[in-house]
């Protein structure tokens, strides 16, 4: 089975450590959000993940092989990856942006073997993107755009995704959109780690909730077990009211 | 069945539209270089020049088509190609339209490189000197736009830095300039400086050859990490793209076939940018797909503008370098005009 393994991961730019001994595993069938505020971590945390930086003391495993020194094709087979930016440098087409999700098989956009094309037309069809196949990347919306990188990320049908705010920007509809794409992903058998900020969207749709405050991993643990008024004013810095699952959220606390 | 030839269809079609452009853009490179036999100060018939092609016909114009003009307009079409596929790579790794060697002032510091080579009279060691310090400045400038743009994601600090270079290199080959010797090496110099291929031989091609064929190569055989590249660079390794390895070759191919070209002309800007900006609606805005037919283009455009400088009556004959610029910087400025801030 497909696992991602943190072990006691830290990660040091000059004096100040930006991740610090952050250890948990990913395996197919979770969901996990992971949650911080603005600066906390995480998305160098994810690229210790899947090293595309070393870190600086511990390891991070996939399958068992240390993710830095994987090669890069084999770690993209493991692990399908959604980074923030998300601008594209031209403007191709639809069906061509997907098809790069299986270029770590050596899959060459426009001139598709039938299995990268079939992947690919799986990955349209589960983001609902057919309409949009042929069309040019820069006449599409955010939300369109957003689904397009989700399909790119899942025609590469790795086991794993780590998705990095994959609905920022998005409105509401979208979010849930892109949100159940992810969540149908895990269904079908793949593991998802996804940094969020919508805090009623990752309690009702993650499986596992990693709490992130100032480099370290405070809490790990499902929605229900992790999820206090607390644990809010200590990561985010906000005043909120949980009732159940159900976060109201009242203000950012003076400090 | 159905689903399986939709499938083949969808699959295909996004191609479809370039099926032809490599096959068009070769023939018509070949009939400008029949073309560019053709004509000339005193110009020939048609049948004379395929007879001179071919060996036969007359002793004077076989000499004619197989010393001057041939070499000539072959010198013009071998530039141009590694200055279109050397732009369109390094655009697909800059992500950016404006990159290219003349811009980014890699042209101007092969050149330098070139004329300091001849100035100090190093050329006489060995002709390979020549090619081998143009290609020298090509790849130090190629290294230093690529180190920079590790450290900055800023496209338009990269611009600058390549503006930088560019007028460094200008600054110091005034300064040769200024301390020429005699007029007969002055003239020599401005001819690398506003870049020409008038009086090539094959001797010369033959020097350039071996180094432009290993960094169009080299870019050829590398293209595939520039589409992935247009996702950014996060994402293209996360699919998979070696990004070091995708860095340092397209560095070096461009570097390599742009200091050889630049062995061969001196410098001549922006064909590497007006090139790849009209194929790219082509090919769907693939970087890897412009790569071969920007080289296309970028050798017709220079052969053709090769001809319009030899059959415009001027007193001196232009150089195809001021050519190019005239006709690309424009083309430089429309482009930038038009770009609506995909990048800050």
């Amino acid at each position: 089975m497909s696992e991602l393994q943190v072990n006691k991961v830290s990660f040091k730019t000059g004096q100040s450590s930006v991740v610090k001994e952050v250890s948990f595993s990913l395996v197919p069938g979770e969901l996990i959000a992971l949650l911080g505020a603005n600066g906390a971590g995480k998305t160098t945390l994810l690229r210790c993940c899947i090293g595309l930086q070393k870190a600086t003391t511990g390891t991070a495993l996939i399958n068992a092989h240390p993710a830095h020194r994987l090669a890069a094709d084999t770690r993209a087979k493991a692990i399908a990856y959604l980074p923030q930016v998300r601008t594209l440098a031209w403007p191709g087409l639809v069906r061509d942006v997907v098809a790069l999700g299986r270029f770590s098989y050596g899959a060459i956009p426009g001139k598709l073997g039938d299995t990268h094309a079939a992947a690919v037309e799986r990955a349209i069809e589960a983001c609902d993107l057919n309409h949009l196949a042929h069309r040019r990347a820069d006449t599409l919306s955010g939300g369109e755009l957003a689904r397009v990188h989700c399909a790119r990320a899942f025609a590469a049908e790795a086991p794993l995704l780590i998705a990095d705010e994959p609905t920022a920007a998005l409105d509401p509809r979208q979010q849930f959109r892109v949100m159940d794409l992810i969540e149908r992903y895990v269904a079908e058998g793949g593991g998802a780690l996804v940094v969020l900020h919508d805090l009623q969207m990752a309690v009702n749709k993650a499986t596992r909730l990693l709490w992130m405050h100032d480099g370290r991993i405070v809490a790990d643990g499902t929605p229900i077990d992790t999820l206090t008024s607390e644990r809010l004013a200590q990561v985010y810095g906000v005043n909120a009211r949980v009732d159940g699952l159900t976060v109201t959220l009242d203000g950012a606390i003076d400090k | 069945m159905n689903t399986l030839s939709k499938l083949q269809h969808a699959n295909n079609d996004s191609s479809d539209k370039g099926r032809w452009l490599n096959p068009i853009l070769f023939i018509a490179c070949l009939l400008a270089l029949f073309i560019a036999c053709l004509l000339g100060s005193t110009a020939l018939p048609f049948e004379r020049v395929l007879a001179a092609l071919i060996g036969l016909g007359e002793h004077t114009d076989r000499l004619v088509v197989w010393s001057i003009r041939l070499p000539r307009a072959l010198a013009a079409f071998l530039v141009g190609a590694a200055l279109g596929i050397s732009g369109a790579a390094l655009q697909g790794l800059l992500r950016n339209p404006l990159a290219e060697p003349g811009v980014l002032g890699v042209s101007a510091t092969a050149s330098l490189a070139a004329t300091f080579s001849l100035y100090y009279g190093f050329v006489a060691i060995s002709p390979w000197i020549l090619p081998i310090a143009a290609i020298a400045g090509a790849l130090f400038a190629t290294t230093l736009l690529a180190l920079a743009a590790i450290r900055t994601h800023s496209v338009v600090t990269l611009i600058l830095i390549g503006v930088g270079l560019s007028s460094l290199a200008a600054a110091a080959m005034s300064l040769l300039l200024n301390l020429a010797p005699n007029p007969f090496s002055l003239s020599d110099m401005i001819n690398w400086m506003l870049g020409s291929v008038a009086n090539r031989s094959f001797n010369e091609i033959v020097l350039a050859f071996p180094f432009l064929f290993i960094g169009t190569a080299i870019l050829w055989m590398s293209r595939r990490g520039l589409t992935a590249l247009t996702l950014g660079e996060e994402a293209a390794s996360g699919i998979g793209l070696n990004l070091k390895n995708q860095r340092i070759l397209t560095v070096l191919g461009a570097g390599i076939a742009t200091g050889a070209s630049v062995s061969l002309a001196g410098a001549i800007g922006f064909v590497g940018i007006v090139a790849p900006h009209a194929i790219r609606p082509f090919v769907n805005h693939d970087p890897a797909r412009t790569l071969v037919p920007s080289a296309l283009l970028a050798g017709l455009i220079l052969m053709l503008a090769d001809i319009g400088v030899r059959i415009i009556p001027t007193n001196n004959e232009l150089k195809l370098g001021v050519v190019a610029a005239l006709i690309g910087a424009p083309a430089f400025i429309w482009i930038a005009m038009q770009r609506r801030g995909l990048h800050e």
